[in-house]
């Protein structure tokens, strides 16, 4: 079977992941920025796996379900998980908290916001990991910042936490701050208001893998979902790519 | 009545006449990008109907609010935020509309264009007004042609090569363009020389009898893609018809009477008609 992998990377979780599918005699073809043509020449392959969430793989995953190629995690919810200005209208779906953002022109926002409404946090419409975050303290960090519009959210003060899930197995993480889920983590056991969450996380967008950032909020100890994704790297998640290999195939077979 | 106006500052001018129009009868709220402090979690909202003039990311946000709080009270928002953003991209509206069975001319999206195109128009990935450079698009090329980077919209997210991507469309030669504007399911056909041969396309847009295969892929193509109100382009190549382009925010002004035809199909549906 031919099998496109859309990635960025072809380290870690990837190397993993296609080896355990090479072993089952697939043929895997990563294809990143460099190697990238969205055409109709997609029809070639069996099956379409979105490991990164980039709009041009999207535009790819859409095509592809249109030829009738099974694509794993589906184009639509891989595009609105990974934006932020749609994710939290599944998330209201999903009965979870998100943080309140602000979006505005420049000179709107600064007319309208206050000193009191810091601290807020400067992110961009598409997750790009914890690269293209600013922590803002007051209205003046502003000035100076040549943007068409600003996304701006409310900063959630709390523990941080990074939540792997794959069908119903789920871990949980204790993370730094503003950090990827690469950097050095705690395990902490899921609580069961974080199992409910990831469960109807995962009836609203029916996905069967994914992650949720999550912040145990300080004052209210309620849980705060910041960022979703559809294919993390699974970093601390050992048999993870083995196990989501077995997955992509199980999809295929079901649909065929 | 009332009607809320979704836009930005380089529409305003633009729905004028649609503003006058709808006053005679209805109050019209202008909700004006450039203007617009949007509080996901504090907006609320009591019109009607909802009109979306513009493709920008707070005009989209505020689109997609009107929907949520509109959908218990049956309030539509014309074009909602999802059809809209699927005009926008142009890979997106070529393969909806392609999979309704639409015939739309071969595409796409590469550093490169593909070799199978002996010519070909490059196109801007995303339509935003923003992004149109128009310094270097519409480029048209034959094989080996090398199109300048050009910058795409946020979503496509940094890095240089991400410019050096283009939608690539095989060329269709044809004699005419055609334009199809729809309000709900009411069409209006016009014909003019293709805007690469002349820019100044009202100076030979002439109005044309309904062409029953435009119709049905108009009807398509807007059903396809959530459209309510659009124009569309096509063109014509060895007698066979290829939709070319989708605008989600056409200038309706260009057609006699555009802006009554555009405000009672909204009044319509604020009245809880106009539905398909």
């Amino acid at each position: 079977m031919n099998i496109a992998v859309y990635t960025k990377k072809e380290k870690g979780f990837f190397e993993h992941f296609r080896a355990d599918l090479e072993k089952k005699d697939h043929h895997v073809i990563p294809i990143n920025l460099l190697s990238l043509t969205v055409d109709d020449k997609i029809r070639k392959y069996d099956l379409v796996i979105l490991k990164s969430k980039k709009l041009f793989f999207i535009y790819a995953g859409y095509l592809a379900q249109s030829m009738g190629i099974p694509v794993i995690p589906e184009p639509d919810i891989t595009h609105k998980v990974s934006n932020r200005i749609q994710f939290p209208f599944i998330a209201r779906i999903a009965g979870i908290r998100t943080p309140n953002f602000y979006m505005g022109f420049p000179e709107t926002i600064r007319k309208t916001l206050s000193e009191t409404d810091f601290p807020l946090m400067l992110k961009g419409i598409v997750g790009t990991g914890s690269r293209d975050i600013k922590f803002l303290r007051s209205i003046d960090e502003i000035a100076g910042m040549n943007k068409r519009f600003y996304y701006l959210e409310q900063y959630i003060s709390g523990l941080h936490l990074i939540c792997y899930f794959i069908e119903n197995d789920i871990m949980v993480f204790e993370k730094e701050p503003f950090k990827n889920e690469h950097f050095p983590v705690r395990f902490n056991s899921p609580e069961k208001d974080i199992s409910d969450a990831v469960k109807r996380w995962r009836d609203a967008t029916g996905l069967q893998f994914g992650h949720l950032d999550l912040v145990r909020e300080n004052s209210t100890g309620e849980l705060v979902l910041v960022d979703p994704g559809a294919f993390p790297q699974f970093t601390h998640w050992p048999g993870a790519p083995e196990r989501i290999a077995d997955i992509c195939m199980e999809y295929h077979s079901s649909f065929i | 009545m009332k009607v809320g106006i979704i836009t930005n500052a380089y529409e305003v001018p633009r729905i004028r006449s649609l503003v006058d129009y709808l006053e005679r009868t209805a109050k019209v709220k202008l909700y004006v990008e450039e203007d617009i402090f949007l509080d996901f979690q504090g907006v609320n909202f009591d019109e009607n109907v909802f009109f979306t003039k513009g493709k920008g990311y707070v005009l989209l946000t505020l689109a997609r609010l009107a929907e949520e709080y509109g959908k218990p009270r049956g309030i539509i928002v014309v074009n909602d935020a999802r059809s809209v953003w699927i005009a926008m991209h142009r890979l997106m509206h070529f393969n909806i509309a392609r999979n309704a069975g639409v015939r739309v001319p071969d595409f796409a999206l590469a550093r490169e264009a593909p070799t199978s195109f002996d010519k070909f128009i490059a196109k801007n990935i995303i339509d935003q007004n923003h992004l149109r450079d128009l310094n270097v698009l519409p480029f048209v090329g034959g094989a080996g042609s090398k199109v300048p980077d050009i910058k795409t919209g946020e979503e496509a997210g940094v890095g240089s090569i991400i410019n050096e991507f283009h939608l690539y469309q095989r060329f269709v030669e044809s004699e005419y363009e055609y334009k199809v504007y729809g309000f709900g399911p009411r069409l209006f056909f016009y014909r003019q020389t293709p805007v690469l041969e002349n820019p100044n396309k009202m100076e030979t847009r002439v109005p044309i009898d309904e062409i029953p295969e435009l119709r049905q892929m108009a009807l398509l193509a807007m059903k396809a893609t959530g459209l309510r109100v659009t124009s569309m382009d096509f063109l014509c190549e060895n007698g066979k018809f290829y939709l070319t382009d989708i605008n989600a925010i056409p200038n309706f002004n260009y057609m006699p009477n555009g802006p009554e035809i555009l405000g009672n199909y909204l009044l319509d549906i604020a009245k809880g008609g106009g539905v398909e």
